[in-house]
């Protein structure tokens, strides 16, 4: 099964090859599926790139799609200061537009729009794990 | 992304299309720091929109803010992943979403 790996600089602006990388390992998948998919890779970069480094650095990204059941695999690494997304506590997503307070959205939105989403620290790196079942197109796995 | 802006007198339409990321999303923040002002009725049009990002959201949020001061504000022709964004977040009972 195919599996990608490429190195970003750690700022907004390097998404694009991610992008590029995702949208061609998930051709022939449903449309919303490869969006989804998108969204949640775009919120977990912006994420390493707004806090993991104080003075620049690099992100680590594997792509590998992988069978049984047929599912998209993304490894994002960095070196930045250790952060585990998944220990912030939950939005309160009842509150009123004058109550609401910005920020944790995105990591809400990963873990709906994902199969599953795992944090571990290993060897000096953060390392999140983002898995996504996959339906074909026309409805065969 | 493309942003189209439509005022007839205090009414603003605002048209997006492609994907409202976190780099778009500052362009469109930097739109409606420049054009809110007198408005009382803000519409935003998505229906050539494929996704939004919580950068995104986040901008919504404030032009609610906003708008709840001096007026209105209104989404109309949102796709079906954008519907579930504005559901899984809430976001869908403190904006008006038009069907």
């Amino acid at each position: 099964m195919a599996k990608k790996q490429l190195t970003l600089e750690a700022e907004l602006e390097s998404i694009t090859p991610l992008f590029a990388l995702l949208e061609e390992m998930l051709q022939g998948e449903e449309g919303k599926t490869v969006r989804q998919i998108l969204n949640a890779a775009e919120e977990i970069f912006v994420n390493i790139a707004s806090y993991a480094y104080d003075q620049g650095g690099t992100v680590d990204i594997s792509v590998e799609i992988l069978p049984e059941p047929h599912r998209i695999c993304l490894i994002f690494q960095d070196e930045g200061v250790p952060f585990d997304p998944l220990s912030r506590g939950e939005v309160d997503t009842t509150l009123s537009s004058a109550e609401r307070k910005i920020g944790g959205l995105g990591i809400l939105m990963v873990k709906k729009m994902m199969t599953s989403v795992a944090y571990q620290w290993e060897y000096g790196k953060n390392t999140l794990t983002l898995e996504r079942n996959l339906t074909k197109k026309d409805g065969q796995l | 992304m493309t942003i189209t802006k439509n005022q007839q007198g205090t009414d603003l339409t605002i048209a997006l299309e492609g994907r409202l990321d976190t780099v778009s999303t500052r362009s469109l923040e930097a739109e409606l720091k420049s054009c809110l002002e007198g408005i009382t009725a803000l519409r935003f049009d998505f229906n050539q929109l494929e996704y939004i990002s919580s950068a995104g959201l986040r901008v919504l949020l404030s032009a609610q803010k906003v708008m709840n001061q001096q007026g209105s504000m209104a989404i109309f022709g949102t796709n079906e992943e954008i519907d579930e964004v504005f559901e899984m977040t809430g976001f869908c009972d403190i904006l008006t979403v038009e069907k």
